[in-house]
């Protein structure tokens, strides 16, 4: 079988990556298939020709694209070199420093009062929390007091030794009389 | 209110364990407002100090903001903290530029707490402080272009 050939089209990316810059993306227009407008301004550099947009406005250059992408990469790439060559000469730092000094002045105290979110009835709980433990005696006492407590309460028993429905001091003639009649 | 500010810096020093010091400086290291526990002698090798003095300076906390400028392009996103480990102590910094938040604390401090509880305790305060140092390097910024 002979394959004659095929050819394929990618998908636009910036639609997959919702616009994320990626190595695949393009940094330069194709200038083929631009479909603007060339607008020849007098007295421009050649190289830098500006091209028109789709409502006029002249466009950066192909020279302004290029200073973009450097400054980019510039600005991305790693550098601790010069770490340590940046140095305050002492006016500065004393001028900086008596500037701060005033800022800080002219805040307020309760910006570093946190809120109190556990035991915020408790004025201060760090001074109960810091009391010493209670003793071994303490909660033996303790369990054997909740223990029978607890054996207590399962032992309790009703027994019933008369009836359970009892007219209130009150005969039963007396009762049927006040009764509404039907 | 600079003393009381730094009182309520001070009780927080008190009330977490191992915590040595708390400094808030701009990115080129100048202090704005710090406190730290039994002022350290200015020999760095003298025994007992909890830590260097050296850690006070302008050098050393203008290390952070490059450290952490460079660190964001690691391809990671925005560098948020650093902590450092030293065999006796060690150093939280975390990334409010133009703010800087330095904390010192012994080894074997929790260092959890210090990440969360303390960034959360020192919040308001950076933030208000982050307002001004923003300002005045706008303003700077400005009259340096200008002259």
């Amino acid at each position: 079988m002979k394959i004659m050939g095929c050819c394929f089209s990618c998908k636009d990316d910036d639609d997959a990556q919702g616009g994320e810059t990626s190595e695949r993306q393009q940094l330069l227009r194709d200038p083929v298939s631009n479909s603007t407008p060339v607008v020849r301004v007098p007295n421009s550099d050649s190289r830098s020709s500006v091209t028109a947009g789709p409502d006029g406005q002249p466009v950066r250059g192909q020279e302004d694209e290029l200073q973009r992408i450097l400054q980019e990469t510039a600005s991305a790439m790693i550098d601790v070199s010069g770490s340590g060559s940046h140095s305050l000469d002492q006016r500065e730092f004393q001028e900086r420093s008596r500037h701060y000094l005033q800022k800080i002045q002219t805040l307020s105290p309760t910006l570093l009062r946190g809120h109190n979110l556990l035991l915020c009835d408790v004025p201060i709980p760090e001074k109960h929390l810091n009391v010493p433990l209670l003793s071994e005696d303490d909660l033996d006492l303790m369990a054997w007091a909740t223990d029978e407590i607890q054996e207590a309460l399962h032992s309790i028993r009703v027994e019933h030794c008369e009836d359970l429905v009892v007219p209130f001091g009150c005969t039963q003639t007396a009762a049927l009389q006040s009764s509404p009649s039907p | 209110m600079a003393a009381e500010l730094q009182k309520g810096l001070h009780q927080i020093l008190q009330k977490v364990d191992g915590l040595y010091g708390i400094i808030l400086s701009d990115r080129d290291g100048v202090t704005i407002l710090k406190a730290h526990v039994d002022p350290p002698p200015s020999s760095p090798s003298s025994p007992g100090s909890p830590f260097p003095e050296s850690i006070l300076r302008v050098n050393f906390l203008a290390t952070f903001s490059t450290a952490t400028e460079q660190a964001s392009k690691l391809g990671m996103g925005r560098n948020e903290k650093i902590i450092s480990i030293y065999q006796k102590f060690q150093i939280i910094q975390f990334n409010k530029l133009p703010v800087v938040v330095t904390l010192i604390a012994k080894k074997d401090a929790n260092t959890g707490f210090l990440l969360t509880t303390i960034e959360e305790l020192l919040g308001p305060l950076v933030i208000a402080v982050r307002k001004d140092v923003s300002a005045y390097y706008n303003s700077h910024l400005l009259n340096a272009g200008e002259s």
